[in-house]
């Protein structure tokens, strides 16, 4: 993981604000301690030479590039313009082919900046449309949740992806911002606030109202949870 | 949601923790949800690689301004006749063995040198800016082609270009701003000196005659003063010339 080596811990001051110094300790990001979905794993293509490349019009390495910052991408759209994320994306990718060789920084700076653009993008969306279009998951499948006691959770197992997103799509919608960065997408604190505008503290304190909220609903009565009956619908 | 704060409530520490991806002991179902949500890609989460890609090389060959592209440009169209496969992956909409067929060179001759001009004319077609502008008169502001381009973008995307030094940097550079209506303003100028340009031709024309008119005419009259005095003073010299015989 020689890309994200350079990025490993010592967080910001900003990273030090609303958590207490001690619970800080942990540096903020361990590169390698998390799979990461965009195909940045070790052993993968040199990212951080592809963005080099890519800029300089190798198309080869923009593949690279597509198709490692793709998926984290694509499902950080899904949680904010539901459906219509791969409309989305292919606008955002539109935007990072041509406004690429304006780019400066690395592979951690191209996931945090095409992550910019998708969410500026989104948000035009959102203007344009006037409403989110839900992530359309079978609402049976919501049953598959299991109870937060249920510690070998083979149901979470068989959560596929597009559930996991479905379910924190429903958070309100920074804590979902910000538990995508950071988890799907793959950035840390202060790039994901660096997407939304906002400080690293506040972020992360927002990642973690996110995953209370997400533990609380393992368990819960799906009606409740929705507070209505979607099988109604 | 008012039960924010249950007792195993969990701690910033261990939300950290879940959010690098680590499985947290009473917290397992919720790493599994997180690491479903962060699992690898799906076949199905990589459309519109194709799309993108040309939208690449479109960008790469069209020039910006600088030293720097030319070099990238060569470049670009190097790594382009290399990069047959993408090319017939679009022009044939994605058969398979075509592409193979061409990564190896295989193609019979006029399918591989039908490729660039295929390309071309699909990014000719995808955003039409790039080439009028750049072939377009050398006459019109220098920076005329660059303000088009400029204003097709909407609001957000002049004003998120504009704080790049990216392919609007001489508009920034010469407006010594990097204020969006300021670009806007002078870009405007811009593009309106130039469809005015056309206009100020033609009334050139009819202004010509009236001012060639007069001094032709008088160019007649001294011509033929001229002549009447030749004829003078030939005759005189002739009547002379007689004289001296």
């Amino acid at each position: 993981m020689g890309v994200l080596g350079h990025r490993s811990g010592v967080p910001s001051e900003t990273d030090l604000d609303e958590v207490t110094t001690n619970q800080c300790a942990v540096p903020e990001e361990h590169p390698g301690t998390r799979e990461d979905p965009g195909g940045a794993e070790a052993g993968g293509p040199d990212l951080a030479a592809a963005v080099v490349a890519a800029q300089a019009g190798d198309e080869v390495s923009f593949g690279l590039l597509f198709r490692a910052a793709q998926p984290g991408l694509l499902r950080y759209l899904r949680v904010l313009v539901g459906s219509d994320a791969e409309d989305v994306a292919s606008e955002t990718w539109l935007q990072i082919a041509r406004d690429l060789s304006s780019f400066r920084g690395d592979w951690n700076g191209f996931r945090g900046w095409a992550a910019t653009i998708g969410r500026h993008r989104a948000i035009d969306h959102l203007r344009r449309v006037k409403r989110r279009s839900e992530i359309a998951v079978p609402v049976e499948r919501f049953a598959e949740i299991p109870a937060a006691g249920d510690t070998e959770g083979d149901a979470v197992d068989a959560m596929g992806t597009d559930l996991a997103v479905a379910l924190i799509a429903r958070l309100p919608r920074e804590q979902a911002e910000a538990i995508m960065l950071r988890v799907v997408v793959g950035l840390d604190a202060a790039s994901s606030g660096k997407v939304l505008g906002r400080r690293a503290g506040a972020v992360r304190t927002a990642a973690h109202r996110g995953l209370r909220k997400l533990d609380q609903w393992f368990g819960q009565d799906i009606d409740k949870l929705f507070g209505r009956d979607p099988r109604a619908e | 949601m008012s039960a924010n704060r249950a007792p195993q409530s969990i701690d910033a520490m261990t939300a950290e923790r879940l959010l690098r991806g680590e499985s947290v002991a009473g917290h397992i179902p919720l790493a599994r949800l997180l690491a479903a949500a962060g699992a690898p890609a799906t076949p199905g989460e990589l459309p519109g690689e194709a799309a993108a890609t040309l939208a690449f090389r479109q960008a790469s060959l069209t020039p910006v301004p600088s030293t720097r592209r030319s070099s990238m440009l060569k470049y670009a169209v190097a790594k382009f006749l290399t990069a047959k496969v993408a090319a017939v992956v679009l022009v044939t909409g994605g058969a398979g063995g075509v592409a193979l067929a061409a990564g190896t060179g295989n193609l019979p001759d006029p399918v591989q040198r039908h490729l660039p001009g295929a390309a071309a004319s699909a990014s000719h077609g995808a955003d039409a800016s790039g080439g009028p502008s750049r072939a377009g008169d050398q006459s019109a502001h220098p920076l005329r082609g660059l303000c088009e381009k400029y204003a097709k973008q909407d609001r957000e995307r002049r004003q998120l270009a504009l704080q790049n030094d990216g392919e609007f940097k001489q508009l920034t550079e010469q407006v010594r701003s990097r204020d969006r209506e300021q670009v806007d303003k002078f870009c405007e100028g811009v593009r309106h000196q130039h469809s005015g340009a056309p206009s100020t031709r033609p009334s050139n024309a009819p202004g010509g005659p009236p001012s060639t008119a007069p001094s032709a005419r008088q160019g007649g009259q001294e011509a033929s003063a001229q002549a009447g005095s030749g004829q003078a003073s030939r005759s005189a010299s002739g009547q002379s010339g007689s004289g001296n015989r």
